[in-house]
C-alpha cells in the first residue's frame, strides 16, 4: 500500500474514533443514557488515577498477565506439539484435519465447568481453559501447513544434498511457518478470551473478576476503565504477535 | 572407451508405480542408455511416457523397479549433488529466500563457507543475467526467470552431469527460444554433460548431440537420432538441410508415438466408461 493510501485510511479510522467519542459525550451530556449503563468519558478517565493506585488492580492485572501467558504457552506447545505428530504422517493428517477444523467451531465455552471441576477456582483453571480453547487453531492450521508443503521442495531440496535435519530445518520448517504463525495469532486471541471469559465466569482474582465485580456493584465508571485496560491488554497483545508474523512475511 | 567416458549408464530399467486406486502402472520398461561425459541427450516422447521418470532415476532421485544406474562407472545408489544436477519443470525456488539466498542453498547444505558461498551465487546468477535481482523473492520474477534462477542454483554446485527436466515446458515458444539459446551459451560455457527433456522439437535438434525418442505405454526408447554437427552450434544450423532433414525425421517418429498415445488414451477412456456403466 502507498504511503498516501496508509495515511488516509488512518484518518479515516480516527475519524471513525472521534464520531463514536462524540456520541457518547453528546449522549451522556444531554443525560440521554442512564448514567449506570454509560458514564461520562470523562469520568471513565478519572478513574484511572485511583485504579493505577489500587493494589486490587495491578494484583488483578498481574494474574489475568500470568493466566494468558500460561495459556499461551499450554496452547502453543500442545498444538505445535500435536500438529507436527499428526502433520508428518499423511493418514493421521487426512482423519484429524477435519475433527480440528470442526473442533474450531464448537462453543468451547461449555467445557469450562468441567475446568473449574478438575483445577478449583483459580487461575490453573483458566489456564487450561484458555489453553484448551487456543489448542485447536495452533493444532489444526499446524497440521495443515505441514502436510501441505509441496513435494516439489522437498525433491528439490533432497536433489541439492539436503540431510534429515536440514530438510526439516530450511524446508519444512519455513515452508510451514506463515500458516503456523497465523494459527497462533488466532490461538493467542482466543486464549485471551478464554481467560478473559473464565475469570468472569467464576473466579476470585483478575481482571475479569474485577470487572464483573465492578459491574455487580454498579461501579460503571470503573468497569469502563477496567474494559478499557482490558482492550489495551488485547491491542498490545496482538501487535506483537503480528510484528513477529511480519518479520517472518519479509523473510 | 573406457568405464569412465560414460556418465550417465542405465542397464534394463524399469519402473513400476503403484497407483492410489491400487492399479500398476509401466511408466519404463527395460530402457538402457548411456551417456557419455560431454554429451547433450534430449528426451523426446509423449507425454506419460516416462521421461520424467528415467530423469529422476537417472540423477538417483528415484530408486527404479529393476536394472542398473551407474553414474560415472559407480552404481547409483541416491542422489549425488556434487556430481549430478536437477533442474525441474515445475517452479521449485523456495519463496521464503531471496533469489541470492535460493542459489547459496545447496553449498549451504553441503557446509561451505559463507563468503565463498555468497561469491560463487553471485558468480552463476550473473551467468544467467539475473544479478539486479540478487535480493528479490522468487514470486517477483517471470517463470523464464525463475527457471533461470533454478539453472544457476543448479550450476552453483559445480556438477559434473546437469538433469534437466522441460525447464521451460510452461513457457511461451518466444521466451523459449531465447531462453534455449541463452541457454545453449551457459551450457556450452560451463562444458556440462546434459541430459535434458523437451517437448521442442527444435530445441532437441538445436541443442543435443542425440536424442532420444520415447514410445509411451509401457515406456521405452524407440529410437536415438544423432545430430553430427559439432556444438556449439550458429543460429545459421537451423536452417541447415542437416537439421531440417533429422527435425522431420523426429517429426515423423512422434508422430506416430502421439498417433498411438492419444488412441490409447481413447480407448482406455471408452472401458473406463463402459466399467462405470455396469457399476
Ligand atoms: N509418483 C507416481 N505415482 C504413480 N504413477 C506415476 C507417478 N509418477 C509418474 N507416474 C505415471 O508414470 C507415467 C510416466 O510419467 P512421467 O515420467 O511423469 O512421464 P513424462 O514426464 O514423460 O510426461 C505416467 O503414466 C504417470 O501417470
Ligand atoms: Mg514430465
Amino acid at each position: 500500500m502507498a504511503r498516501r493510501e496508509r495515511l488516509r485510511v488512518a484518518a479515516i479510522q480516527l475519524g471513525l474514533a472521534a464520531v463514536v467519542l462524540v456520541v457518547w459525550v453528546y449522549q451522556t451530556r444531554t443525560g440521554r443514557v442512564s448514567p449506570i449503563l454509560l458514564p461520562q468519558p470523562e469520568k471513565v478517565l478519572a478513574e484511572f488515577p485511583d485504579m493505577l493506585r489500587d493494589s486490587t488492580f495491578w494484583a488483578g492485572l498481574r494474574v489475568t498477565a500470568v493466566e494468558l501467558g500460561g495459556a499461551f504457552v499450554l496452547a502453543t506447545a500442545s498444538g505445535l506439539l500435536v500438529g507436527v505428530l499428526v502433520g508428518r504422517w499423511a493418514a493421521a493428517a487426512r482423519i484429524t484435519s477435519p475433527l480440528l477444523v470442526w473442533a474450531q467451531t464448537v462453543p468451547i465455552i461449555l467445557f469450562y465447568p468441567i475446568c473449574i471441576l478438575l483445577f478449583g477456582i483459580g487461575p490453573m483453571s483458566k489456564v487450561a481453559f484458555g489453553g484448551f480453547y487456543g489448542f485447536f487453531p495452533v493444532a489444526a492450521n499446524t497440521v495443515l501447513a505441514l502436510s501441505t508443503v509441496p513435494a516439489r521442495y522437498l525433491t528439490a531440496a533432497a536433489a541439492l544434498g539436503a540431510d534429515r535435519r536440514q530438510i526439516v530445518t530450511r524446508v519444512l520448517i519455513p515452508a510451514a511457518r506463515p500458516l503456523v504463525l497465523s494459527g497462533v495469532r488466532l490461538g493467542a486471541a482466543l486464549c485471551l478470551i478464554g481467560v478473559i471469559a473464565g475469570e468472569l465466569l467464576g473466579s476470585t482474582e483478575g481482571l475479569g473478576y474485577n470487572i464483573a465485580s465492578s459491574a455487580g456493584g454498579f461501579r460503571t465508571a470503573e468497569l469502563y476503565a477496567y474494559i478499557t485496560v482490558a482492550l489495551i491488554l488485547v491491542a498490545i497483545f496482538n501487535f506483537a504477535i503480528t510484528r513477529a508474523e511480519d518479520r517472518d512475511a519479509s523473510g | 572407451m573406457t568405464m569412465t567416458d560414460i556418465a550417465l549408464c542405465a542397464t534394463n530399467v524399469s519402473m513400476l508405480y503403484e497407483t492410489q486406486r491400487g492399479r500398476q502402472v509401466t511408466a519404463l520398461e527395460t530402457v538402457s542408455l548411456e551417456v557419455r561425459r560431454g554429451e547433450f541427450v534430449s528426451l523426446i516422447g509423449p507425454s506419460g511416457c516416462g521421461k520424467s521418470t528415467l530423469l529422476y532415476i537417472l540423477g538417483g532421485l528415484r530408486g527404479q523397479t529393476s536394472g542398473e544406474v551407474a553414474l560415472l562407472g559407480q552404481r547409483m545408489t541416491g542422489p549425488v549433488p556434487t556430481k549430478v544436477g536437477f533442474v525441474f519443470q515445475d517452479y521449485t525456488l523456495f519463496p521464503w529466500r531471496t533469489i541470492l539466498a535460493n542459489i547459496e542453498v545447496g553449498l549451504e547444505f553441503r557446509g561451505v563457507g559463507k563468503r565463498e558461498r555468497r561469491e560463487r551465487a553471485e558468480a552463476n546468477l550473473d551467468l544467467v543475467g539475473l544479478s539486479a535481482f540478487a535480493q528479490a523473492y522468487p514470486g517477483e520474477l517471470s517463470g523464464g526467470m525463475q527457471q533461470r534462477v533454478a539453472i544457476a542454483r543448479a550450476l552453483a554446485m559445480d556438477p559434473e552431469i546437469l538433469l534437466m527436466d522441460e525447464p521451460f515446458g510452461a513457457l511461451d515458444e518466444q521466451t523459449r527460444t531465447v531462453l534455449g539459446e541463452e541457454l545453449a551459451r551457459i551450457l556450452e560455457q560451463a562444458g556440462k554433460t546434459i541430459v535434458f527433456v523437451t517437448h521442442s522439437l527444435t530445441e532437441a535438434v538445436f541443442l543435443s548431440d542425440r536424442v532420444v525418442v520415447m514410445s509411451g505405454r509401457p515406456g521405452r526408447i524407440k529410437e536415438i537420432l544423432t545430430v553430427d554437427e559439432p556444438r556449439p552450434r550458429k543460429p545459421g544450423f537451423a536452417m541447415s538441410a542437416e537439421f531440417t532433414d533429422t527435425r522431420n525425421r523426429l517429426f515423423d517418429l512422434l508422430h506416430d508415438e502421439m498417433r498411438a498415445a492419444t488412441l490409447a488414451e481413447l480407448g482406455a477412456g471408452r472401458q473406463n466408461g463402459g466399467r462405470r456403466g455396469e457399476a
